[in-house]
């Protein structure tokens, strides 16, 4: 049931919500607020500001409802929303300093069980935000929003950064080339996992 | 079959769901909103706002950091002048109503407050915090909301 709501077509659920159905409305916010809150913090908003555009983003759907004019495209007509609305909280200049680079290393919660493995992957994975934070703005902002979840349509995501449709897929593979680079530099990376198209050979233990 | 691009994304997702994963607030509190809508009110759309429209906001910036808006529906317009102040964290509220008349009300999620409309003009004064919206009862019946903005 979960993957109609996350994978299922846009257009009934938002038929449904448009027509007073509040689960298709919660259906609708479950799918699409993973990518509304990447692009927010792809903008590097803090907490409060990211909540606020976010927020600001549904309302301005829920006066919208019955206007959407290509129900499939809700996912681009959302991040478009609320990329204005970043951009808006950006101009005004006077709320919360963007978000420090090691704000979110701080919460990456800390896993230290009676396992060794569990410690390495911890530190592998603090040591790899670590290298997602050095990447340049356009790449950690193609990123973050890559790694929204459920992981959104290319087209959702050329609306949240207004980039053209057709550069995300090459940019992708040229910022995930650079921190693959640095993360295996800092050992963030075990050269396993670099392998290309898994054709390397496996043969040197950990997995 | 995945890609090594594919899987080193996927960690990323992985990673982002632990470090920096949607606040649950932002979830429920946009389930919430639903209740908010309101299908017999007519909505007043945005029809300029200085804070978008740049070349004005170079010109006001010499003067001052209020940020304009104007919404209109059909005849009824709303102006609108907020101006924030960053040392006390209170927002100002002056504006115009015209082309109709009536009860004007600030809606903010989960609070209405009665504004008081003097010929047509009115001013506020309240904490940063969310999103708002103005809303006209106007003496025929006819509700007017303007859409949500965030101050």
């Amino acid at each position: 049931m979960a993957d109609t709501v996350l994978d299922g077509p846009v257009a009934p659920l938002l038929a449904a919500a448009a027509a007073g159905d509040p689960s298709a409305w919660d259906a609708l916010v479950d799918r699409f607020s993973g990518l509304l809150w990447a692009t927010a913090r792809s903008h590097r908003l803090g907490h409060s500001d990211a909540s606020d555009v976010v927020q600001t983003t549904w309302l301005r759907l829920l006066e919208n409802l019955g206007r959407i004019q290509d129900p499939e495209r809700l996912g681009g007509w959302l991040a478009t929303v609320a990329r204005r609305e970043c951009l808006l909280v950006l101009r005004r200049g006077d709320r919360e300093p963007p978000v420090p680079a090691d704000e979110m290393l701080e919460r990456i919660p800390d896993q230290r069980g009676p396992l060794d493995l569990a410690l390495l992957e911890a530190e592998r994975d603090a040591a790899l935000w670590a290298c997602f934070d050095q990447l340049s703005d356009p790449c950690r902002r193609l990123l973050r929003v890559l790694m929204a979840d459920p992981p959104p349509a290319y087209a959702d995501v050329a609306d949240a950064l207004d980039m053209p449709i057709g550069s995300i897929g090459p940019t992708r593979a040229r910022c995930l080339g650079k921190l693959r680079t640095l993360a295996l530099q800092s050992g963030a990376l075990a050269p396993d996992d670099s392998a290309a198209n898994g054709t390397v050979a496996t043969g040197s233990g950990e997995a | 079959m995945s890609t090594p691009d594919d899987r080193l994304e996927s960690r990323l997702r992985h990673l982002a769901a632990e470090a920096d994963p949607v606040p649950e607030s932002v979830v429920s509190d946009a389930k919430a909103l639903f209740a908010l809508r309101d299908l017999d009110a007519e909505l007043a759309q945005l029809v300029a706002d200085s804070l978008v429209d740049e070349p004005a906001v170079l010109t006001r910036a010499l003067i001052s950091d209020v940020r304009m808006l104007s919404f209109a529906h059909d005849d009824v317009t709303i102006e609108l002048d907020i101006d924030t102040d960053p040392v006390t964290g209170r927002i100002s509220l002056r504006g115009i109503v015209a082309g109709g008349t009536g009860e004007l009300v600030l809606v903010r999620t989960g609070e209405r407050v009665p504004i008081p409309l003097v010929d047509g003009q009115f001013a506020l004064s309240l904490a940063v915090g969310g999103p708002i919206r103005l809303e006209l009862r106007e003496d025929s019946g006819r509700r007017i909301t303007t859409s949500w903005i965030t101050v």
